[in-house]
Parts: structure tokens; sequence; C-alpha cells
């Protein structure tokens, strides 16, 4: 194996699974998520010997990440593709009696961008100003959309697990 | 729920679920081998392709910015594929939930930051005025039309928005953006003003590359008494081409940015409107020094 698939691989299989969480967490659907990372760690794999500084492959894959995500979204690829499926755009009724999946419904009805923010503030960690340039938007922007995003998880989450949290 | 409430949820519904068994290296190396041999036929056949017209005499012997033919590790790429650099980033500043958001005009709690009329609002609609006061000739600052595509970027916005609370004093900004238009080519000019009682930075190069956790090689410009802080090529971000910073003696921050684009559905313009000068003059200029 030539070194820069060695290393390729070395790294994919260090990080692949934290980045199809997140997709996971993004999209609600662990197949999509496991496309989602193949997606981007392609174009990662295309670009390995341009990308010298590898302290940044984390941020760089998280950005082809979410950007393709919120992409696919803006051209209603996911209703196209995935016809039949549960369309996690669209507000699901916490019907289920496990908390879990209530929390995880409620996120998938969050509109996607306001959900990426969420993700890239609250599981990611990562700070305003970090995710404002992954998203190529202003951190006022991403103030609001995390402030609206956690609104909308407010109203969309019965009473009693808002209390539990 | 808070943001600090939703981290520790998400974790724990993580830790919770059934997680699929790991995914194949194997596989993926396969896959993502499959994608550079593609584009790698893909040059070469646009390389035979430009040298059939070269023989044909269709094509001139220096084509600047001919097709690229070269092994696909050196071809050319955008800006969508620069890292982000997340080491430069700022820590965390954000304070989501945890201060209550300022009354509104109708005397009530706004529903989040932005301020959707009164005051406030009314300023960030007068800095996106002053904006289009500053165009330069040659230029337009045109409005949105209809017909324009749904992820494209607004050529006119304006918005107010509540930062945080230092010592009992609510601190503010402003944020307005134009299109500057020049012919068919559209770039964009953006000021954002912090009210006073912000805790940015004071010294000018660290106020301008801390805009937007932007980094980029500042250099400092005196205009008349005042030291702005001028980022003429950012590093890692191409968010702006260019910006400049100033902190007024009250304490109040005008940053002034401009970029050659505007978004990716029109085309950029060829030179920016603004000379640094002009830029750092925008800065220090008493039509964006808002309260």
């Amino acid at each position: 194996m030539a070194d820069r698939d060695a290393a390729f691989a070395e790294y994919f299989a260090a990080r692949s699974d934290a980045m199809r969480a997140t997709a996971y967490l993004l999209c609600g659907d662990w197949h999509r998520a496991e496309d989602l990372v193949q997606t981007a760690f392609t174009k990662l794999y295309l670009v390995w010997n341009r990308v010298s500084r590898h302290e940044v492959l984390d941020s760089y894959v998280r950005q082809i990440l979410v950007r393709t995500f919120l992409d696919e979204r803006r051209r209603g690829w996911w209703r196209r593709e995935r016809v039949g499926r549960t369309d996690t755009d669209r507000p699901t009724p916490p019907h289920s009696p496990e908390n879990r999946l209530v929390m995880l419904q409620a996120l998938a009805a969050v509109p996607p961008r306001q959900r990426a923010v969420l993700i890239l503030r609250y599981w990611e960690d990562l700070s305003v100003e970090e995710s404002a340039a992954l998203l190529g938007c202003s951190p006022g922007t991403v103030k609001s959309q995390a402030a609206r995003g956690l609104d909308t998880l407010r109203a969309l989450l019965p009473l009693s697990h808002n209390e539990i949290q | 729920m808070n943001g600090n409430e939703l981290r520790a949820a998400l974790r724990g519904e993580m830790a919770a679920g059934h997680t699929p068994p790991p995914l194949s290296t194997a596989a993926m190396l396969g896959v993502a081998r499959q994608a550079r041999a593609r584009r790698r036929t893909v040059w070469a056949c646009a390389g035979s392709a430009a040298a059939v017209l070269a023989l044909a005499g269709v094509a001139t012997a220096n084509t600047p910015g001919g097709v690229y033919s070269g092994p696909a590790d050196n071809a050319p790429v955008g800006p969508s594929t620069k890292p982000a650099d997340s080491a430069s980033a700022a820590a965390p500043t954000s304070k989501d939930s945890a201060t209550p958001w300022p009354t509104g005009p109708d005397g009530r709690p706004q529903e989040d930051r932005t301020a959707q009329a009164g005051s406030r609002y009314d300023q960030g609609v007068r800095l996106l005025s002053e904006i289009v006061s500053v165009v330069p000739a040659g230029y337009t600052a045109p409005e949105d039309a209809t017909g324009r595509p749904a992820d494209a970027m607004p050529r006119r916005s304006h918005q107010a928005q509540f930062e945080e609370r230092v010592d009992g004093v609510d601190v503010w900004s402003y944020m307005s953006s134009a299109a500057l238009a020049q012919g068919e080519r559209t770039g964009r000019l953006l000021v954002e003003t912090h009210t006073a009682g912000n805790q940015l930075p004071s010294e000018p190069c660290a106020l301008a590359r801390g805009f937007w956790g932007m980094q980029g090689e500042c250099q400092v410009v005196t205009v008349g008494a005042a030291q702005v802080g001028v980022v003429a090529r950012p590093t890692v971000d191409d968010r702006f081409d260019q910006w400049a910073a100033y902190r007024h003696p009250d304490g109040v921050v005008v940053f002034v940015a401009q970029g050659r684009r505007l978004d990716a559905n029109e085309p950029a313009l060829i030179t920016l409107p603004f000379s640094l000068r002009e830029l750092a003059g925008l800065a220090v200029d008493e039509r964006f020094h808002l309260e």
C-alpha cells in the first residue's frame, strides 16, 4: 500500500466513526450518514497530498460533511431519492415512548441549517467563530440560528422531556 | 433546554443508542481510488481533446488557463477545498440561552437575539442605507429581484443583534451588507458595528484578525489620528478579500469588509471597489459610528 493510502486508511479508521455520528445527527439516518461520510472522505482522498497540515483534517472533513448535507437538502435530493421514507425535514410527532427517539425525532424536525449549527456548537463543541467559518456565514448568524434551533427544539419536545433535561 | 443541556442530551442519546459496526477501511479506499481514477480519466480525455484541437490548428500555442492534463494530485482546486483552520479560531463566546433577551419595543422579551422592530432594528436599517451612500462611482447597489436562486445571497441585508450584557450594559451589533455591482459582475460590502461596552480587542490588528474568526496578514493604516487594522489578504478564509477594523475612542467598533464575490451564482468583480486606504477610511467614517 502506498504511503498516501496507508496514511489515509489510518486516518479513516481513526475518525470515520466520529464523523458518521455527526452525520447521523445531521440527517437522522445511518445509511445516509454513511453516504455523507463516504462523500466527504472521497473528496479528502482526492486532495490528500495538498492537505499538508494534517492537524486541520478534521475541520476539513467536517466542513465537507456539513456542506454536502446542506447542499443536498437545498436541492431536494432527499425528497427525490428517498421516496417512501420519513422526511426528517417535516415535524414528526414524538409518538415513541422512548425519550431517545423523542429527542432524535425533535432534532430531525429542526430546520436543516439550524440543526447544523446545533450539531456543530453542541455536539462537535466548535466555537461560534469556527462554526461560522465552516458554514460560510457570520458569527452573528450562527448565534441566531443556534438560539432559534434551541427554541424549535423546546417547542417540539414534550414538557416532561424539557423538565428532565 | 439550553445549549449545555442539549450538549449533555446529545452525548447521552448517542451513548445509549445502537451504533452500526465500524465502516470498512478497505471499501472506503476502493471507492476513493475509483474516484481518483475517474478524475484522471476526465483530465486525460480533456487533455487529448485539447491536443487534437491544437493539431488541427484551432488551438493556439500558448493558452493561459488551458486544460490541465497533469497528475490529478496537482490539479487546480477551488476555494471549497481549502481546509478551515480550526486552530486559529477564538474560544467560544456564545451565551445562547444563559442571558435573557432584551425587552422589545412591545415591552416583551425578544424571541431571540435579533431585534425585529424598534430602535435597534432601525439602526440596522440605517447602517444599510449608509452603506448604499458610500458606493463608489462606477458601481451600483442593486436590490433583490424576483427569480434569483433560492440559495442566493441577499443583495441587501441588515440585522440588529443583541451580543451580550457587560456590567449591566447591553452590547449590540448591527450588521448590514450590500451587493456592489459593476456590469454583470457583483461583489459585496459589509459593515458591522459593535456598540460601546463590547469586549473586542483594542489593538488594531488583533481587532482586525478577530473579525468573524478570520485570520490574515494585517497592517496598521493611519487615517488622521486614527489607527486602523487592515487585513489585505486572508490566510485561511475566503468569505471576504479585505477588511478593516477600528475602535472609536468611545469603544464603538466598526468592521468594514469587501469581497469580489457575492455568491457562486454571479460572476465576481475583477477588482475590489475600494483601496486599502479607502477601506480604512470607511472604518473611521462617522456614518458607521452607531450607538
